[in-house]
């Protein structure tokens, strides 16, 4: 069972930190509790860091959180993303949505020269 | 389709390829042995090993690795067959049936299995481990693929068709999976993970667009979809059948490196999300260059166009056909030489086999209960129908009633599958069971294409099984008695299939030492099943051997001998609605023959009633109804005299002790009964026989409706129908119902022999 | 916590009983029943179930009873099984259907060891409800369908 712990840094930041389980088994009850106490701030901070097993389910539910956050103009970091979701986004190459975009671009066109 | 029923069709397709095992197994050990053999039983095993990690069952991903390893090797001419590695092969596959049969957690906690497990991979060593290549068992990630080039890479020709080939591998698959896969169990990771076994993921693209609204985002249900390139030698069959699990409520592409840029363009248009926005994916994916479909306005972009070619108009692309993969992005082969060595034959057959599809079973019961509902209503209506002498209304249900048959007819073929493949099954029993007896004994197979119903075949492996057995242990000799007969030293056992009068015929032949009719007599009398005086022609003296706790075999064996076995054979059989006849020549052999119906779900009956209780008879039994009031009873015994012949016949109020007065509905009487004595002459094998009963209503066709476990010791009735007016009706089991009157008889005889006998003392 | 079950009571013969709700499927009313040639007199016979053949127990006979009364009123209590091997759908004779009622476990009562004119396994519990003692069945016991096939047998012989 996944859990969530959502704390005010400050007035426009707030940090969400997820961790243990977060399957199938769960998404149903965690993304009720954290839909109902998600407020989004001006900027938030994402540590994925616990998460110690994740599955399609998670991963979605994360990248619905995402949404949420970007939806509502909000900004995000995601401070860590732990092993089994790094993984995870590696095999799916999920990590733009993860990392910011700026690195991603960059490591794309890095690539593109090497190969060139 | 739930996490279960996709496991029991991972379970279904198992046993099929351990099938197919099998056979070449048994070629092999025939001494037969050819490249498309040795392809079917490496793909059998490589097809297993991978649905299998589809369900993380490790355990038999892990054994069937080495087993398909080796079987590459003997493919890969490296080793040869010899009769210690067929022996070797066989006990794998029984082993990994076995895996199959457990799941991880029963693997893990069964020393037996992983015993098993550990044995013979011992075994297989001598033959997987020659090269020193490393078998990595414990994942089958992509690095893996590199032990099957090793294999493969002697042969120098088939390098260079890799570099050919490179630009041929460029797949393109497309999955909008069902919104259910997730609570179904099935994680697209899994299918990801498999796809690495068969290729280089080049790119995944997951698209968000489907999530719905915060409030209505359920959790889990699938929103993700999936834009994915993979460069394989794998051949389609492989690819799609990754995806054979989630096929259901979804939507996958799989574009083949010899895709058109129309079948993008038509994938495109497929797709729900816009159209630019999936063009863009499918650039992301390298499966397309932009150039190729902006062709007619937007020059090349610099970034991604490569030293293609491209045509100037759409129309040479079209009437061209240029194919796709020479816009694919070149990169290093990681190839899979030895999946590769099939794809031309894989192609082949998906020709003969796309025109099969796989259907739940459950459904197909499904559809034709419905139809028999069909059916029932059908004759409801052509019974309204008569009453309202209305022509036209008439005309109208008798094209109905026409239709109606042809509809169930046709759903009850869906569910007719051939006899061959359960002969076959037998093909290694007999092997297995001659080495045993050390008997030479040869089998052959007739009439594999005869068909039958799914449900029955099913309940004939075990009673066949037990006459096979009996055969070969009790009826055919040694090589030495054989020799000393003046026989040949292989003994003949025959297997055939054939249809006989609405009915299937099942025979079991073989040409051993026949039953021994003395010896049966005797030992019948031994055990108390006979009396002494007892006179039984042939037929009745084998049936002998079916009576519970009877054997004649002078030694009991391991195989059979024991007395259990016939007796269920008998049951089995009767269970069918069908029956056996035996007969057996002393010194030349025996012969089995199992009768059975057509099929077990609906049948033509001929509806009769007795004391206000429905029955129906089996058409298929039926000779000729007649009157009894225009023939005498032979001196009160139950037998009348029918054009000079003595039929015996039992009266069905008699023997189910049925009373008016214990009817419920009141307004139904007994004035018919009592005046009108109605005799249905009945065949079943070589016995003909009379019931009577009260009124005849005539033919009609009837779904079976099983009476369920409660009534299992009920004889004489085989299931219960329902009539057009919502009444039910029995169906006699004609032989039963003989038997229980036999049985009957004899017990008021038995009374009458006893009362002799004090007489006479 | 006290966890309290919902039961579905019937009367048969002015007894009362109980029945696991979730086991009951639907209450119908009688119109007739086929005999089944042979059969011991705790199977009243079988009905047609919209287009499902369905054997009827004749509850009253299986407790060791005399057979029910068929009069105006008499219902069928449609019932569903689940054993290891298979479901199993039968019909109950009842004189009447009373209703639906919670019972807490702590207000059932284990079945009397003896005195009880019913077979102590065939009993869940007894429950009391407006001073009249109603016995819940353990239908699995009562009803196993492998019991009944071998009672049904062993009559047969």
């Amino acid at each position: 069972m996944a859990e969530i712990d959502i704390t005010q840094k400050d007035e426009n930041i707030s940090e969400i930190t997820i961790s243990g389980e977060l399957d199938i088994y769960c998404v149903m009850d965690t993304y009720q509790q954290l839909f109902q106490q998600l407020e989004v701030k001006e900027q938030t901070l994402l540590n994925f860091g616990g998460i110690s097993e994740i599955d399609t389910a998670g991963v979605q539910l994360l990248i619905m959180l995402l949404k949420i956050i970007s939806d509502k103009n909000g900004t995000y970091q995601v401070t860590s993303l732990g092993e089994p979701l790094a993984d995870y986004s590696n095999l799916f190459q999920l990590n733009r949505y993860f990392i910011d975009f700026e690195a991603i671009n960059k490591n794309a066109s890095t690539i593109e020269e090497s190969q060139s | 389709m739930s996490l279960d029923a996709v496991l029991q069709t991972f379970y279904v397709e198992a046993k099929e390829h351990l099938e197919a095992m099998e056979n070449v197994l048994l070629k092999m050990d025939e001494g037969e042995s050819d490249d498309e053999m040795l392809n079917e039983i490496f793909r059998s095993a490589h097809t297993i090993k991978g649905s299998a990690g589809i369900f993380g069952l490790d355990h038999i991903v892990n054994f069937t690795h080495v087993v398909e390893n080796v079987l590459d090797r003997v493919r890969a001419n490296e080793i040869e067959i010899e009769k210690k590695l067929i022996d070797v092969l066989f006990k794998c596959r029984d082993h990994i049936q076995n895996l199959v049969g457990a799941n991880l957690d029963e693997f893990n906690t069964q020393p037996d299995l992983q015993k098993t497990d550990q044995e013979l991979l011992e075994t297989l060593t001598p033959w997987s481990n020659e090269v020193g290549e490393q078998t990595e068992q414990e994942s089958n990630l992509p690095d893996n693929n590199e032990t099957e080039i090793i294999s493969d890479s002697e042969t120098v020709t088939a390098e260079n068709e890799i570099e050919d080939e490179e630009k041929d591998n460029l797949w393109h698959i497309s999955l909008r999976l069902s919104a259910d896969c997730l609570r179904n169990g099935m994680d697209p990771l899994s299918f990801i993970k498999f796809l690495t076994t068969l290729g280089e993921i080049k790119h995944v693209e997951t698209l968000i667009d489907h999530f719905p609204k915060p409030e209505d985002f359920d959790a889990e249900t699938l929103y993700l979809a999936y834009e994915i390139a993979l460069q394989s030698k794998a051949s389609f069959e492989e690819i799609e059948n990754t995806f054979m699990f989630v096929q259901e409520d979804s939507a996958i592409t799989i574009l083949p490196p010899s895709a058109t840029v129309e079948d993008y363009r038509t994938l495109i248009d497929k797709l729900p999300e816009d159209n630019q926005k999936i063009e863009e994916v499918l650039i992301k994916c390298g499966s397309l260059t932009k150039p190729l479909l902006e062709q007619d306005s937007v020059p090349p972009s610099n970034a991604i166009a490569n030293n293609v070619d491209v045509p100037d108009n759409v129309e040479t692309v079209e009437t061209d056909k240029n194919k796709l993969e020479q816009l694919g992005i070149e990169s290093p082969a990681v190839t899979d030489v030895a999946a590769d060595a099939e794809l031309t034959k894989a192609k082949q057959s998906k020709t003969s086999e796309g025109k099969q599809i796989r259907v739940d079973s459950n459904r197909l019961d499904l559809l034709i209960n419905l139809i028999g509902e069909l059916v029932i209503n059908q004759q409801r209506i052509e019974l309204l129908s008569k009453e309202s002498k209305n022509p036209p209304l008439t005309e109208a249900v008798d094209d109905f009633e026409n239709f109606t048959n042809q509809i169930r007819d046709a759903a009850l073929s869906l569910r007719m599958v051939p006899i061959g493949g359960t002969f076959q099954r037998f093909k290694r029993l007999v092997r297995d069971t001659a080495q045993e007896l050390n008997k030479e004994i040869e089998l052959t197979i007739d009439g594999a294409d005869t068909e039958l119903d799914r449900l029955m075949v099913e309940k004939l492996g075990d009673p066949l099984t037990h006459i096979i057995r009996n055969a070969m242990d009790h009826g055919l000799e040694s090589v030495e008695e054989r020799v000393s007969l003046g026989k040949s030293t292989k003994g003949q056992l025959k297997l055939a299939a054939y249809h006989e009068a609405g009915h299937i015929v099942i025979s079991i032949s073989d040409d051993g030492s026949g039953i021994d009719k003395d010896r049966v007599r005797e030992k019948a009398i031994e055990k108390g099943i006979l009396n002494n005086e007892s006179q039984l022609n042939d037929n009745e003296l084998f049936h002998l051997i079916f009576h519970p706790g009877f054997s004649t075999a002078a030694s009991v064996t391991n195989l059979s001998g024991r007395g259990v076995g016939m007796d269920v054979v008998k049951r089995n059989v009767e269970a069918l609605q069908g029956s056996i006849d035996i007969s057996s020549q002393a010194g030349l052999g025996s012969e089995f023959k199992i009768r059975l119906p057509l099929t077990l779900a609906i049948i033509d009956g001929f509806h009769v009633e007795a004391k206000g209780t429905h029955f129906i008879i089996p058409q298929a039994t039926i000779i000729e109804c007649i009157n009894l009031a225009h023939h005498q009873d032979i001196k009160g015994r139950h037998c009348i005299n029918l054009r000079g012949e003595m039929i015996p016949f039992l009266n069905i109020s008699e023997i189910f002790n049925l009373t008016t007065n214990k009817a419920p509905s009141p307004e139904e009487s007994n004035k018919t009964d009592t005046l009108k004595r109605e005799l249905v002459i009945v065949q079943f094998g070589s016995d003909i026989a009379g019931i009577e009963v009260g009124t005849l209503n005539g033919e009609i066709q009837t779904v079976v409706k099983p009476l369920g476990p409660i009534f299992r010791a009920l004889k004489g009735i085989g299931g219960s129908s329902l009539l057009g007016n919502g009444e039910i009706a029995f169906i006699l089991d004609v032989p039963q119902l003989i038997e229980l009157a036999i049985e009957k008889e004899a017990s008021s005889r038995v009374t009458i022999e006893t009362n002799t006998n004090n007489l006479e003392q | 916590m006290d966890k309290s079950s919902q039961f579905l009571t019937f009367t048969i013969a002015d007894e009362h009983f109980g029945m696991d709700l979730h086991q009951t499927r639907e209450i119908i009313e009688y119109a007739g029943i086929t005999q089944v040639p042979l059969m011991p007199r705790f199977i009243s016979g079988v009905i047609n179930l919209r287009g499902e053949v369905v054997p009827v127990i004749d509850l009253s006979v299986r407790l060791g009873r005399e057979p029910i009364t068929i009069h105006k009123r008499t219902c069928v209590i449609v019932i569903e099984l689940h054993s290891s091997e298979q479901h199993c759908v039968l019909g109950l004779l009842a004189d009447a259907v009373n209703e639906v009622i919670d019972i807490s476990a702590s207000h059932i009562e284990d079945a009397p060891a003896f005195g009880a004119k019913i077979k102590a396994e065939f009993i869940q519990g007894i429950a009391k409800k407006d001073d009249e003692f109603i016995v819940l069945l353990n239908a699995e016991k009562t009803l196993s369908p492998v019991e009944l096939a071998h009672l049904v047998e062993a009559d047969l012989q």
